[in-house]
């Protein structure tokens, strides 16, 4: 077997899930989904947050209870052996479509906002090599790189706080709860799906990081400092915009220092901060394909990952070209039916597999006991 | 089918390789000695026994070492104690003629010496007649002809079946001699020489230890070079040592002839541009290493141990940082670390400025930068790869010259060289200045090979800076990554103690007291570091 699962310690797996969270939480929100009827985000993108680590915690317990070390055991014991399969196959495109979110995003902006004459094609394939190399690579290249630019990320995200701070004015809050609890809820559950594919990968990664119990330890720490981050970036965008600029904004978080600072010297830095936050959404997306990969190879018995990285790295590569080309409509149609039915197609597997597993292991005892 | 062998033919695929004709001799086997692992597998299975005829040993050396076109090797027949015939083989230069006049023939010819001797009459002569430090009795063939081609002294006797193997080795070297790559203000200086016995004992010097083990065997190579494999046994982690040992025994090639060949020969990753292991001439930093848990390995006639396993940040440590004060220590690695930083990243992020993000400059620096080139015909990226090529250009010269020669080519290069090709218009006085200062951070860089391994990221970053700007750099920035952060040296992560984290700390930029570097590097996993 060559998965390349190897073994990472607690701060690479908290850097690679956390990395990966953010990035998916604040960088592939669509903005006009987000902020056009009110600004709530900053506290329905961290419950949405909380939430999907809450299904992650269900399924996490399940797999320890039913002593299944991974959730490819844990999937063909709750479903049987076809059913499972097809369902760690059905993750496995989770995980793809959430590797393309956030490449896609960050194509387009560096297409539109640097190199706007070239070919949109051209700007994708710079991407393509590094995300590939790391899901070739496998876990302890993923885990590592992470946390070596998991600091250089936190140093920039401090100071996208600091820099527009003067800028901030608690009028922009208004309306104070967004359109209303309803609204928020809504925009809340529907984002669980963007996030809940950070969560999903490391069930299948139980081997590289050591195991379930780690993972939920993991798995926690993350979310933590997912959940802060996440409030505080969206409540500085509320301070520094109206919900109505918002709406209308591409990537707020890199717009936000080019807006506020005006004329000056570190005016001219915010295109380098762009970069910088495309290397963390490069290492965000290697740790997506490296986990799509993974559980395409457990889910097809396939015994070397390289080939499936390869292969499936290239796939969210036309998955972007698609995207952005004149049969964009068949990625908007499947992008539709994610927004709306993401969160139940992402999670429904695993609550069910959850109580499933519950009700079998309580019949196991029954039948034990009689 | 005849056209294509006749077209064959004419091309002289068919013929033989003159080479390989050159190498046969006319019974088949090998033209040289020693290389078993080339000749014929019943030149192989023959018996290494020795023979207990004294006429057959004498056939069968005089046969073997060709002594007939090989004045060199010696093989002196005399009468032990005046009675018993016996043969004393050597080479001339290697073994000391006097210790051989003195203590083996002037003492065996001596007669009644062999009076009251008994069978085994080598174990006799070994305890009662030859007055040497060092003898050893062995049965086997080929130790025999190693041990002569080491500078020993072999003498047979006739009715033994074994053999007296007494050191006399006696051939020039150099003596031990400042360290020439890697020199100290405050350190000791002393530096490895090509004897590896010599070698052996700058190391033992400086641990005092009786746990300190130094297993001498064969390199594996055609060439029988002894090599030594130095380690504390009482804390060096076994998983290691016998990954080292596994890794040397793997061993099969023609010749090892440096610790240069040893490295490539038993580290993983072979097209890694980073070296996986440490390559150094100074015996204090081989003890230090040793000391830490780690393995040392030493080659006769090569002045450098290899010690492993080693990380980034082993690399960018000079022996200098233990010698000084703390903070001393820190702000000098800090500045290396910068230098190294400038060396990679300043070419490319400049020239990704001036070729694709002119709106981050300034109104200043583009009309310097404008002035500067306005006559220089050849685009700016290919400037910045021509000057990076000639900046290694009069490296390479300046490093394989003699050493005051050397200087005057450094100083002709950069100073009238490049002051003409900025009045010849071939280069920009800022892009000159660019490659200039990324040129002075890589000599920061401790480790030559290192140095080297940064200037080939240099070129590809400046080349993907050149293609794509920040973009081509930020993607190669996360290749560079990727590859540094799955490379190992044997088996311990390169990027270690930072990612994974483990204890030692130290080794990164901050120094640290000298008092801490008491434990054991974590990732050398010792026996003896049992805190958590």
């Amino acid at each position: 077997m060559r998965l390349n699962e190897g073994a990472i310690g607690r701060q690479e797996s908290v850097s690679a899930i956390s990395l990966a969270l953010f990035v998916s939480a604040v960088f592939t929100l669509d903005s006009h989904f987000a902020y056009s009827g009110g600004n709530s985000s900053y506290i329905w993108l961290p419950l949405s947050v909380a939430a999907a680590f809450g299904i992650f915690l269900v399924t996490a317990i399940a797999m320890e209870r039913s002593g299944c070390p991974d959730i490819f055991a844990f999937m063909r014991y709750v479903y049987g052996e076809i059913a499972g399969t097809v369902i760690i196959f059905l993750l496995a495109a989770v995980l793809i479509y959430a590797a393309y979110l956030p490449l896609e995003v960050f194509v387009n902006a560096v297409h539109n906002f640097i190199f706007v004459e070239a070919q949109f094609a051209r700007v994708a394939l710079w991407l393509i090599p590094a995300v590939a190399l790391q899901a070739f690579l496998g876990l302890e290249c993923v885990g590592r790189t992470a946390k070596c630019f998991a600091y250089m990320l936190g140093v920039l995200l401090i100071v996208s706080f600091i820099v527009p701070a003067r800028g901030f004015e608690p009028f922009r809050l208004y309306p104070a709860a967004g359109d209303g609890l309803g609204q928020a809820v809504k925009k809340g559950g529907l984002s669980i799906a963007r996030v809940l594919p950070a969560f999903i990968a490391p069930l299948g990664m139980t081997g590289g990081m050591q195991g379930i119990k780690n993972v939920k330890k993991y798995g926690l720490i993350s979310a933590c400092i997912a959940v802060f981050l996440c409030a505080i970036t969206q409540l500085v965008l509320a301070l520094s915009y109206t919900y109505r600029e918002l709406g209308e904004l591409f990537l707020p978080l890199y717009r936000i220092n080019m807006i506020m600072l005006g004329e000056g010297y570190f005016f001219r830095l915010d295109k380098i901060s762009l970069f910088l936050w495309l290397i963390g959404a490069v290492v965000g997306t290697g740790f997506y394909a490296y986990g799509a990969s993974l559980f395409f190879c457990r889910a097809g018995r396939v015994r070397d990952i390289r080939p499936a990285a390869l292969s499936l790295t290239g796939t969210v590569f036309f998955f972007i070209l698609l995207a952005n080309s004149a049969t964009h409509a068949v990625m908007d149609a499947i992008g539709d039916i994610l927004v709306n039915w993401g969160t139940l197609i992402a999670a429904l597997p695993l609550l069910a597999a959850a109580l499933i597993s519950a009700i079998k292991k309580a019949k196991e005892k029954r039948n034990e006991t009689a | 089918m005849s056209f294509i062998k006749r077209i064959l033919k004419a091309l002289s695929f068919e013929e033989k390789n003159a080479e390989f004709e050159l190498l046969e001799r006319e019974t088949g086997e090998p033209g040289y000695m020693g290389g078993w692992k080339e000749c014929t597998p019943e030149e192989r299975e023959k018996p290494h026994d020795i023979p207990r005829s004294l006429k057959k040993c004498n056939e069968r050396l005089r046969r073997e070492y060709r002594i007939d076109i090989n004045p060199d090797i010696v093989v002196r027949e005399f009468l032990l104690g005046g009675s018993i015939p016996a043969l004393a083989v050597f080479v001339t230069g290697m073994a000391g003629s006097s210790m051989i006049n003195d203590f083996i023939l002037r003492d065996g010819m001596k007669k009644g010496c062999m009076e009251r001797a008994t069978p085994p009459l080598a174990e006799y002569a070994v305890k009662n007649v030859f007055t040497m430090a060092e003898a050893e009795i062995s049965c086997d063939w080929d130790k025999l002809k190693i041990a002569v081609s080491e500078g020993r002294t072999a003498v047979l006797i006739d009715g033994e079946a074994c053999c007296i193997l007494m050191d006399t080795r006696g051939f020039e070297h150099r003596s031990v001699n400042t360290p020439q790559n890697e020199k100290t203000i405050k350190g000791p200086q002393e530096g490895f020489t090509e004897s590896i016995r010599t070698n052996i004992t700058l190391v033992r010097r400086l641990i005092k230890t009786d746990d300190l083990v130094c297993e001498l065997r064969q390199s594996g190579g055609g060439n029988n070079l002894k090599i030594a494999i130095i380690y504390r046994e009482a804390s060096a982690n076994q998983t290691l040592v016998n990954e080292v040992k596994r890794r040397l025994a793997k061993i099969d090639t023609r010749s090892v002839i440096s610790a240069g060949v040893l490295e490539q020969l038993t580290e993983e990753h072979t097209f890694s541009p980073f070296p996986q292991l440490l390559n150094t001439e100074r015996p204090d930093r081989v003890a230090a290493y040793i000391m830490q848990g780690h393995v040392a390995v030493l080659i006769e006639g090569s002045p450098f141990a290899n010690v492993m396993p080693v990380t980034m940040h082993t690399l960018m440590a000079s022996p200098e940082d233990s010698y000084m004060r703390e903070p001393q220590g820190t702000v000098i690695r800090a500045v290396r670390y910068t230098g190294a930083l400038i060396s990679v990243l300043l070419p490319a992020y400049f020239l990704a400025l001036a070729l694709h993000h002119q709106g981050l400059l300034s109104v200043e620096v583009l009309a310097t930068l404008v002035s500067s080139r306005k006559m220089v015909f050849a685009p700016l990226g290919s400037e910045m790869i021509f000057l990076l090529v000639v900046f290694q250009l009069i490296r390479e010269a300046g490093l394989r010259v003699p050493g005051s020669i050397g200087q005057a080519i450094g100083i002709i290069g950069g100073l009238i060289l490049g002051q003409a090709a900025v009045a010849a218009n071939l280069a920009s006085s800022v892009v000159l200045i660019i490659v200039a200062l990324s040129g002075l951070g890589n000599f920061c860089i401790p480790d030559y090979s290192a140095q080297i391994a940064v200037s080939y990221f240099r070129i590809g970053l400046v080349i993907a800076a050149w293609l794509g700007g920040f973009l081509g750099i930020a993607c190669s920035i996360v290749i560079l990554m990727c590859w540094l952060c799955s490379l190992k040296s044997y088996g311990v992560p390169f990027l270690a103690p930072f990612s994974p984290k483990v204890y030692s700390k130290y080794p990164m930029i901050r120094r640290g007291p000298v008092s801490a570097h008491s434990r054991a590097s974590d990732f050398t996993n010792t026996r003896e570091d049992t805190r958590v």
